[in-house]
């Protein structure tokens, strides 16, 4: 019934926007139309990425909807993808949605854990017995491409949700606060809501942890005990951020901070040798400007 | 027993017309006047499509988002859309009502008590546009069980190997989503390409009753009237949008636009 389709457009959904970048390079290669669905929040305070998603020829469409962030971008792009799809492919910067577009996220992102399973095998000779890789975990990407190629070995998984202001009850750790299961754009997940089942509010520093559900592949590993969740208050991921970027020669984004977070709690409590791995799976420039509204500066 | 959505088509069949099948969502724009839109609107539609609104509505467009915004705002609850349900077959026992929602709501509410609840307040058929086929076979099963139908959805990419699959296990009323769009696009296929596709569809099982949804207003109603039903929602949702803009009663303004429709299609 149907002629055959011309695929000629990406349309993408990041949160942080680190995935529309890579997307909006990937159109422009290609010569293909890219449109970038993002929460008009977002937008805002994710505006180095934004600039760099333009530059590449991408068109922004701001979601005003709801929350304004990704949770009702993921919506929007869904809406037009039902719309278009015989033109377009829909890419989602993270492992949520329905099954293939989760499979095909994390098949992706899994390169990073290929390259670190050759880095640690370079460094230690073999897999430590007592590794840990912590990864933060908004919808879940990076943590699935990090830990991907260590599933089978006895490397223990720690994933960090965003905990959200300290003294606020919102947050957007759905596998650390007990969650119960729901349906959210085509999957089944632990997911904030109420009792209804309507879909609840987060409040994260960090635009691309800010998301009321998680990856099924996270609830899995949750499930089978084979990753355990915990998550770090904003205040905590700043403060992460600081100890990072003056003693390292990195400057983590605000979702890793979440993780270094996360790590500097347990380094203390650790034998010498007990290797952790921390995922910094974004740089701090795009996160400039709420870095200096919440710290009065920027330093990198 | 026939159902009473079947016994629906059947009347318009023997009228020689489709059946026209109107969308609003319950509470909007408040509790009262949503019972009041059906009691009004059921003089001219044959089937009553009743939306429980969700604050995540992928599959919705904007008229329908802003009533499902409306009535969430109302804080309708679950418990209000069988309340209102149970109000209108008081006086309607013979109407067909349709929930149309998002699984999740029926999945935090327990997938037995829902359909406990359909039953109570007279619930005939539902629509879940989230839970699609095979994934719904066991939901559908014990909506069939309960004697309420489970409406399958089919769409221009729907394979004809799928569509078979869907249509032998669907019940009464098949659904048939005229284009590529979340509901209330403009249509953007021409009503004699939607019938070519749906005639297609009425040949794999000619028994089933099919309806097309999905962009049909005033303007297109009359050029798909050879359909065994009809269906128009965003048009009665924007209906709602703009009396509330006007300032006119929205239960009045429904009742004029859903007998509008109604003329084009007799």
């Amino acid at each position: 019934m149907l002629e055959g389709p011309v695929f000629d457009r990406l349309w993408g959904i990041p949160g942080a926007g680190y995935a529309g970048k890579m997307l909006s390079m990937a159109a422009k290669k290609f010569g293909l139309k890219c449109k970038i669905f993002m929460g008009a929040k977002d937008i805002k305070r994710q505006r180095p990425n934004v600039e760099a998603m333009r530059k590449n020829g991408a068109e922004i469409v701001p979601v005003t909807t709801g929350s304004q962030t990704l949770v009702d971008a993921v919506s929007e792009c869904m809406r037009y993808w039902v719309s278009n799809c015989d033109t377009t492919h829909m890419c989602v910067g993270s492992t949520v949605g329905p099954n293939i577009f989760i499979k095909i996220c994390a098949w992706s992102t899994a390169q990073i854990s290929r390259e670190l399973m050759k880095q640690v095998k370079e460094e230690f000779g073999k897999v430590p017995d007592k590794l840990k890789l912590i990864n933060c975990v908004g919808g879940g990407s990076s943590a699935a491409g990090f830990w991907n190629e260590f599933l089978n070995t006895r490397a223990q998984f720690i994933g960090v949700e965003a905990g959200g202001p300290k003294k606020s009850k919102l947050h957007a750790a759905p596998l650390t606060n007990g969650s119960k299961i729901g349906i959210l754009h085509g999957a089944a997940q632990y997911v904030i809501q109420d009792k209804e089942g309507q879909i609840g509010s987060t409040e994260s520093i960090s635009a691309g942890l800010d998301y009321p559900g998680i990856s099924p592949l996270h609830c899995f590993l949750k499930d089978a005990k084979r990753a355990r969740y915990t998550s770090a208050s904003d205040e905590e991921a700043l403060y992460a951020y600081q100890l990072v970027s003056k003693l390292e020669n990195i400057s983590p984004s605000l979702e890793p901070s979440h993780a270094f977070a996360e790590a500097i709690k347990l380094a203390p409590k650790l034998k010498s040798s007990e290797v952790i791995i921390v995922n910094s799976c974004g740089d701090s420039l795009k996160d400039k400007d709420i870095i200096k509204q919440k710290l009065g500066s920027y330093i990198r | 027993m026939k159902s009473k959505i079947a016994l629906a088509f059947d009347n318009c069949k023997k009228e020689k017309r489709p059946a026209l099948i109107t969308y609003t969502v319950a509470g909007d724009n408040t509790k009262n006047n949503s019972l009041k839109i059906l009691n009004k609107i059921s003089k001219h539609a044959d089937i009553l499509e009743l939306g429980f609104a969700h604050n995540t509505p992928i599959a919705d467009g904007g008229q329908i988002q802003g009533s499902s915004h409306r009535a969430l705002k109302n804080g309708i609850k679950l418990k209000d859309v069988f309340q209102i349900v149970k109000k209108f077959k008081k006086n309607n026992l013979k109407k067909p009502i349709i929930l149309m929602g998002y699984f999740n709501l029926i999945f935090q509410n327990g997938e037995n008590n829902f359909l406990k609840n359909c039953k109570s307040s007279g619930v005939d058929g539902l629509i879940i546009v989230d839970l699609p086929y095979p994934e719904n076979k066991s939901f559908a099963n014990k909506c069939k069980k309960k004697s309420i139908n489970f409406i399958q959805l089919l769409s221009p990419t729907t394979s004809k190997e799928r569509m078979k699959k869907i249509i032998k296990d669907s019940h009464d009323m098949v659904y048939y989503i005229s284009m590529l769009s979340t509901t209330g696009g403009k249509l953007k296929v021409s009503p004699k390409k939607i019938l070519e596709n749906y005639n297609f569809i009425k040949r794999i099982n000619p028994k089933k009753n099919y309806v097309i949804g999905f962009g049909i207003t005033d303007k297109t109603i009359s050029s798909l009237k050879s359909a065994d039903g009809l269906v128009v929602g965003s048009l009665l949702c924007k209906t709602i949008t703009n009396s509330l803009k006007m300032r006119q009663n929205p239960v009045t303004m429904l009742d004029k636009v859903v007998y509008n429709l109604k003329k084009k299609i007799i």
